[in-house]
C-alpha cells in the first residue's frame, strides 16, 4: 500500500495536483498498479546490466550548423508570446 | 581562539566551443535575437529526438586530456528530470554514472595538486528574463542545448587563493586547446562553490554550503571569504552550519538561502532511451591527444628549462596564449628563443599590452627575418626599428621590403677589410696617436668604420682587425 | 466495384492503369468515412483531400511519372506529425496543436506518393487497450459497434476494418498495434526496435515504441514497412541494417515453430484455445515441426513492461507543461500553477496514473528495486527468447486472451486492463518483431488473431511465415 504522503510526494515530482477525494481514489489505484509491479521485487538478477547498444564516437553527427526554424514557427503553439519569446508571469529570481 | 581549516570543492561549467548545439544543428553563439537559434528538438516539442554532436564528445576528451583524466570506453547519458521554465524538455540530458572523464587534476604552482572528480558532457538551459508585473518572464531557448562541460572537483582546496588558482589554471587550459572560450561574462564559465570549515585537528569534514550565482574570479574570491567568515561566525557562537544551497549577491556582498525547493531534490536520473552508449575507441582518443598544444604548464617548464627564459619572460608570454603562441611560432622559424623574447618583450608587447583585444599586427615570418637579419649583422639596429614599424603597419615582407630600400646590404669580410684599411690610410695623425692612447684613439676609428658601413661593421672585428694592424 | 475494399498495391495499381481516378478513390472513402462516423474511428478528415487527389489526376492526364503508391490515401495515427495539420494524442491538453515538421515516416510515404486523408482515434498519449480513454470520445470495433476496437491504435485499426482508408499507421508500445488489428481483423505489425525511426511519434516510452502499418493484406503491410524503414539521421536509435525487399515473399515448404511453455500454461484457461490447437494441427498436417521451449521470465513481462513505460513516459510528458504548446489553465497565477494546473485539468485519469506510476519507480529508495532491476530483468528475457531462433524460424501465440470486449466491461481497477498485453509486450520488451494475423472467429463470429515472431531484423522471413499461414488459413476457409 503506498502511504498518502508518497502519493502526495509523488505527485509533487510529476507536477500534478489532485482534490482531496480524488487522492483518496488515486492512492487505491496506485496501490492496485504497485502491486501488480512488485513481482519483480521477488526475482534474483545478479549481474550488471550489460550495455546492449552502443554506438562507436566516429558515427556520430558532424558539427555542422542547419538553419534553425524561423521563430514563428517555434512561438506558433505558444499559449502566451511576447517579444519573440514564450511568457510566463513574472518570476522572482532564486 | 579556535583554528579554522577550510574546505572548498568547486563546480565549473564551461561551454564548448562547438558550432552546434550538443543533439541538434543549431547554431551555437551567444546572443542572437530570443528564439532564432532554435529547432523542435532544442526546444522540446513532441517527437523531437536528441542526436549528439560528435566535436562536443571530442572537445569533452580533449578536457580530459588536458586535465590528465582516464577517459572511459564507454560513456551513458542520463535525463536529470525536473520542471522549470527554463528546461524545454522537463529533463536534462547529462551524465551520471559512466561521465567521458573521470580523475585528473591539476598542479598549483605551489605544488599541491587538486583533483577532478570528473568531467561530464551535458547541455545548457535557455535563459530567462524577468521583465516586469505586465510583461511577465521572457523564455529564450536559444541558450538551450548549447554544450557543456562540468568539472568538478574534489574537495581540495583549502584558501580561496587556491580555488582562485584552479579555476585559472583550469580555464587557461580550456582556452590554449582551443576547448571553450570561457568568457566569464557571457556565462560561457560558471562556478558553483562548496565550501566548509572544520577545527584544526577535526578529522571529518564540517557541513557543506554550496553557493550559486558567481559570476566572476572576483565574485569567486569575495563567496569563499564570505561564507568561511560566516561559518566561522555560527561555529563560535555555538551554532551548527545548515547543509543548504545559498545565493550569492556580489553587488551586496552576502549570500542568502535558496528557497529549500533547491535542497533534497529527486531528479530520477535514468539512462535516456533515446541515446545509445558512445563507444570511446582508444584510437580516437590518441588522435585527439596528439592535436592538443603545449599546455601553459608544459609550456612553461620548456620556456624556463630548455630555453633558459627568465621567469619575467616566461610569465610575460604565459600572460596571453596569443603572445605564447606568438612566440612558439617565431621560435619554430628562428630557433633563438631568448632574441625573439626580447623582441617580443620590448617592441611587440609595448604596442598591444594596453589594448583589449590582443591582436599582434607583425608576422612570424617578418619578425623572425628581421631578428636573423639584425643578429647577422645585414641592417643597422635603426632601420630593424624602423623595418619593425613598417611591418606592424602594412602588409609587407620584411626581406624584400629591406633590399627594396637599401637597408639590407651585406659586407664581406673583403669589403670590410678595404673599408678599415681605407680609415687607417686617410687617418695618419689618427694612428700615430693610438700608440700612446689606444684606448682613446679605437672608438674613433670604428665610429669611421660605422659610418663608411652605414653601421653593418662588427665592432670586435674592427676592434681586432685595427689592433693587429697598429702593432 | 466497391474501390473502398481494395489494398494499397491493388489501389496503387487501378490508378497507375488509368483504370479509376484518384479523386474517385478517394471520394469513396470519405463517403464511407462520412457514412461510418458513428464508429469515431477518424477524429478529422483532412480538408485538403480531394484537393491533393486533384493533383494526382492532373499528374496522371499529364503522363508525369507516377510514384510507388501515388494517390493511395492512408490515415495516420493521432500521434504521428504531419507538418500544418493538427495533432492531438487524442488530449484534449494538445488541442490545436499545429505539427511544425513531418515525421520521417510520413516524408518517407509522402515521397512514395501516399495521401493522408485523416488522423485515427486512439488512446491518450497511447495510454490504453481499448481506445476508450481518448478525448474525442470512444472508438468503435468495425465489426461490432457494442465492442471495443482495442487500443492504443483503436482508431486505426477499426478504419481498415471498416474500409475507411487503403492502409493506416499506428504505434505499438505494448501490443497498441497488433491487439487491435486482431480485434478488428486485420493486419498489424509491430517491426523490430529501431526498424522505423520514431522521429515525429509523440513519445511514450522510448525504449519501446515502434510505429507500424495495419493493412488488410499482408503484401501491402510489407511492401509500407519497406517504404517507412530504414536509418535515419534525427533518430539515434535507428538501425543501420539493411532494409530488405519484404515484399517478396520467401515462402518454403515447411516451418519450424517455437511455442512457449508458459504461452501454453495460460492458455489452458482460455475459451479460444481451440482455434490455437486447431492452426497448430493444420501446419502439423502441412509438416511443419514444433518444438517447447520456456522462457523463464515469461509471467514478469507485463510488471517489466509496467515499470519500463511509465517511467519512460514520466520523463517524455514532462514537455507537454502549458508553458510553450499545450492549453494553459485559466487558473494559474504563476510558474508552478501552469505546471500544476494545465498538466492536472489537461491530462487524462489513465494518462496521470501511469506518469505518477513512473515517477514513483524512478523516484531515489525505489530506482534499483523497480527501474533498474525492470532493466536487468529485459537484457535476461531478451536472452531467453532470442536463443529460440537459434533452433526455430518463429515463434507462435495468440495475440490476444480472446476477442475484443465489451465496451465498459473492464473495471475500475486499472490492472484488470494491463492483462490485455499478457501476450504482446514480450516483443515490445525483447525488440523483436511480431506481426499478427487474423486467424479465426471466437465468440460472436468475432475475430482472432494469431501473432507471429521471429529474431530482430527478420522481417522478411516474418512476413514469408505469416504468408504461409495465411494462405493455408485462407484456404481452410475457402
Amino acid at each position: 500500500m503506498i502511504s498518502i504522503e508518497e502519493v502526495k510526494h509523488i505527485l509533487q515530482l510529476s507536477s500534478l495536483e489532485v482534490s482531496d477525494e480524488e487522492l483518496k481514489k488515486l492512492q487505491t489505484s496506485l496501490s492496485q498498479m504497485e502491486e501488480f509491479i512488485s513481482q519483480i521485487q521477488n526475482a534474483d538478477v545478479d549481474d550488471e546490466i550489460a550495455i546492449s547498444n552502443a554506438v562507436s564516437m566516429n558515427e556520430l553527427r558532424e558539427d555542422k550548423v542547419e538553419n534553425s526554424y524561423p521563430v514563428e514557427e517555434i512561438l506558433k503553439n505558444a499559449p502566451k508570446q511576447k517579444f519573440n519569446s514564450f511568457a510566463v508571469p513574472l518570476m522572482m529570481e532564486d | 581562539m579556535k583554528d579554522y581549516e577550510i574546505t572548498i570543492g568547486l563546480e565549473v561549467h564551461a561551454e564548448l566551443k562547438t558550432n552546434t548545439k550538443c543533439f541538434c544543428s543549431c547554431k551555437n553563439e551567444f546572443g542572437g535575437e530570443p528564439n532564432t537559434h532554435c529547432c523542435p528538438i532544442c526546444v522540446g516539442m513532441p517527437g523531437a529526438l536528441p542526436v549528439i554532436n560528435k566535436r562536443a564528445v571530442e572537445l569533452t576528451i580533449k578536457a580530459g586530456l588536458c586535465m590528465g583524466c582516464d577517459i572511459n570506453d564507454i560513456a551513458v547519458f542520463e535525463r536529470k528530470n525536473y520542471f522549470y521554465p527554463d528546461l524545454s524538455k522537463a529533463y536534462q540530458i547529462s551524465q551520471l554514472v559512466r561521465p567521458i572523464c573521470l580523475h585528473g587534476g591539476v598542479k598549483l604552482d605551489s605544488g599541491k595538486f587538486i583533483r577532478l572528480n570528473r568531467i561530464h558532457l551535458e547541455e545548457d538551459a535557455g535563459k530567462l528574463v524577468h521583465k516586469s508585473e505586465t510583461v511577465g518572464t521572457l523564455i529564450d531557448y536559444n541558450r538551450g542545448g548549447v554544450p557543456l562541460i562540468e568539472m568538478v572537483s574534489e574537495p581540495d582546496m583549502a584558501s580561496s587563493d587556491e580555488a582562485l588558482e584552479f579555476l585559472a589554471k583550469l580555464r587557461e587550459n580550456l582556452i590554449y586547446a582551443d576547448i571553450a572560450e570561457c568568457k566569464m561574462q557571457e556565462g560561457g564559465m560558471r562556478c558553483d562553490v562548496n565550501v566548509s570549515i572544520r577545527e584544526k585537528g577535526q578529522k571529518e569534514f564540517g557541513t557543506k554550503v554550496e553557493m550559486k550565482n558567481i559570476n566572476s574570479f572576483k565574485a569567486v574570491e569575495r563567496a569563499i571569504n564570505f561564507e568561511v567568515e560566516r561559518q566561522k561566525d555560527i561555529l563560535k557562537s555555538g551554532g551548527k552550519v545548515r547543509q543548504e544551497t545559498r545565493r550569492w549577491d556580489d553587488v551586496a556582498g552576502e549570500s542568502s538561502s535558496m528557497r529549500s525547493k533547491e535542497d533534497s531534490k529527486d531528479y530520477r536520473y535514468f539512462p535516456d532511451p533515446d541515446i545509445l552508449a558512445i563507444e570511446i575507441p582508444r584510437e580516437n582518443v590518441e588522435k585527439l591527444r596528439k592535436e592538443l598544444p603545449l599546455l601553459p604548464a608544459e609550456r612553461k617548464e620548456k620556456y624556463l628549462g630548455e630555453y633558459g627564459l627568465s621567469q619575467y619572460d616566461t610569465n610575460l608570454l604565459l600572460s596571453e596564449k596569443v603572445y605564447s603562441d606568438f612566440f612558439e611560432a617565431c621560435v619554430k622559424l628562428y630557433n633563438k628563443p631568448k632574441s625573439v623574447v626580447n623582441w617580443i618583450q620590448s617592441q611587440v608587447l609595448t604596442l598591444i599590452k594596453d589594448e583589449d583585444e590582443k591582436e599582434i599586427k607583425i608576422s612570424a615570418k617578418n619578425l623572425t627575418e628581421i631578428i636573423e637579419m639584425l643578429e647577422k649583422k645585414e641592417i643597422s639596429q635603426q632601420d630593424s626599428r624602423t623595418l619593425f614599424a613598417k611591418c606592424w603597419e602594412e602588409n609587407i615582407d620584411a626581406k624584400e621590403y629591406a633590399k627594396k630600400t637599401g637597408m639590407l646590404s651585406t659586407l664581406s669580410e673583403d669589403e670590410l677589410e678595404k673599408i678599415m684599411d681605407e680609415v687607417l690610410s686617410e687617418n695618419p695623425k689618427a694612428c700615430e696617436d693610438f700608440k700612446s692612447t689606444p684606448d682613446k684613439v679605437m672608438p674613433f676609428f670604428i665610429g669611421q668604420v660605422m659610418k663608411k658601413t652605414k653601421g653593418k661593421a662588427n665592432s670586435e672585428v674592427v676592434r681586432k682587425y685595427i689592433t693587429e694592424k697598429l702593432k | 466495384m466497391d474501390l473502398t475494399k481494395l489494398g494499397v498495391i491493388e489501389t496503387a495499381k487501378l490508378i497507375r492503369e488509368k483504370k479509376v481516378s484518384c479523386e474517385e478513390v478517394i471520394k469513396a472513402y470519405l463517403k464511407n468515412i462520412e457514412e461510418k462516423k458513428a464508429l469515431n474511428a477518424v477524429v478529422e478528415v483532412f480538408s485538403d483531400a480531394i484537393l491533393e487527389a486533384k493533383k494526382v489526376d492532373e499528374k496522371i492526364k499529364n503522363n508525369k511519372p507516377l510514384k510507388e503508391l501515388e494517390g493511395v490515401p492512408m490515415i495516420i495515427k493521432d500521434n504521428i506529425l504531419i507538418k500544418g495539420k493538427k495533432v492531438g494524442c487524442a488530449s484534449k491538453f494538445m488541442q490545436n496543436f499545429v505539427a511544425p515538421y513531418d515525421a520521417t515516416v510520413i516524408t518517407k510515404l509522402k515521397n512514395a506518393g501516399v495521401i493522408f486523408i485523416g488522423r485515427a482515434n486512439m488512446d491518450e498519449f497511447a495510454m490504453g487497450s481499448s481506445t476508450e480513454k481518448s478525448c474525442y470520445g470512444i472508438c468503435h470495433n468495425a465489426l461490432d459497434f457494442s465492442r471495443v476496437p482495442g487500443g492504443s491504435s483503436g482508431g486505426s485499426a477499426c478504419a481498415v476494418g471498416a474500409n475507411l482508408a487503403c492502409a493506416t499507421l499506428g504505434s505499438d508500445t505494448g501490443g497498441s498495434i497488433r491487439q487491435p488489428a486482431s480485434y478488428n481483423g486485420v493486419y498489424g505489425i509491430k517491426p523490430t526496435y529501431g526498424r522505423v525511426s520514431r522521429f515525429g511519434l509523440i513519445a511514450f516510452a522510448s525504449s519501446l515504441d515502434q510505429i507500424g502499418p495495419l493493412t488488410k493484406n499482408l503484401e501491402d503491410s510489407a511492401k509500407l514497412l519497406e517504404i517507412i524503414a530504414g536509418d535515419d539521421e534525427h533518430d539515434m536509435t535507428s538501425s543501420k541494417e539493411k532494409v530488405d525487399k519484404y515484399s517478396n515473399f520467401d515462402v518454403k515448404k515447411t516451418y519450424k515453430f517455437a511455442i512457449c511453455d508458459e504461452v501454453e500454461e495460460k492458455m489452458k484457461d482460455m475459451v479460444t484455445k481451440p482455434v490455437y490447437d486447431n492452426i497448430m494441427k493444420k501446419l502439423q498436417e502441412k509438416g511443419c515441426q514444433f518444438i517447447h521451449f520456456s522462457i523463464k521470465d515469461f509471467n514478469l513481462c507485463l510488471p517489466i513492461y509496467y515499470v519500463l513505460a511509465p517511467a519512460e513516459a514520466t520523463s517524455n510528458l514532462g514537455r507537454f507543461d502549458g508553458v510553450k504548446y499545450t492549453v494553459r489553465s485559466e487558473n494559474a497565477k504563476d510558474v508552478n500553477e501552469i505546471y500544476l494546473k494545465s498538466r492536472s485539468e489537461g491530462f487524462g485519469e489513465e494518462v496521470k496514473r501511469r506518469i505518477l506510476l513512473g515517477s514513483y519507480v524512478l523516484s531515489s529508495g525505489y530506482f534499483d528495486a523497480y527501474y533498474n532491476k525492470a532493466k536487468k530483468l529485459q537484457m535476461r528475457l531478451t536472452k531467453q527468447l532470442t536463443d529460440v531462433f537459434k533452433s526455430a524460424d518463429a515463434v507462435l501465440l495468440p495475440t490476444t486472451p480472446n476477442v475484443a470486449f465489451k465496451i465498459g466491461s473492464k473495471g475500475d481497477n486499472p490492472v484488470d486492463m494491463y492483462l490485455e498485453d499478457i501476450f504482446t509486450t514480450l516483443a515490445n520488451i525483447t525488440g523483436v518483431p511480431a506481426i499478427s494475423i487474423p486467424c479465426g472467429k471466437g465468440e460472436d463470429d468475432m475475430p482472432l488473431g494469431l501473432q507471429i515472431m521471429t529474431d530482430k531484423f527478420e522481417e522478411k522471413k516474418l512476413y514469408s511465415v505469416a504468408s504461409y499461414i495465411d494462405t493455408l488459413l485462407k484456404g481452410e476457409n475457402a
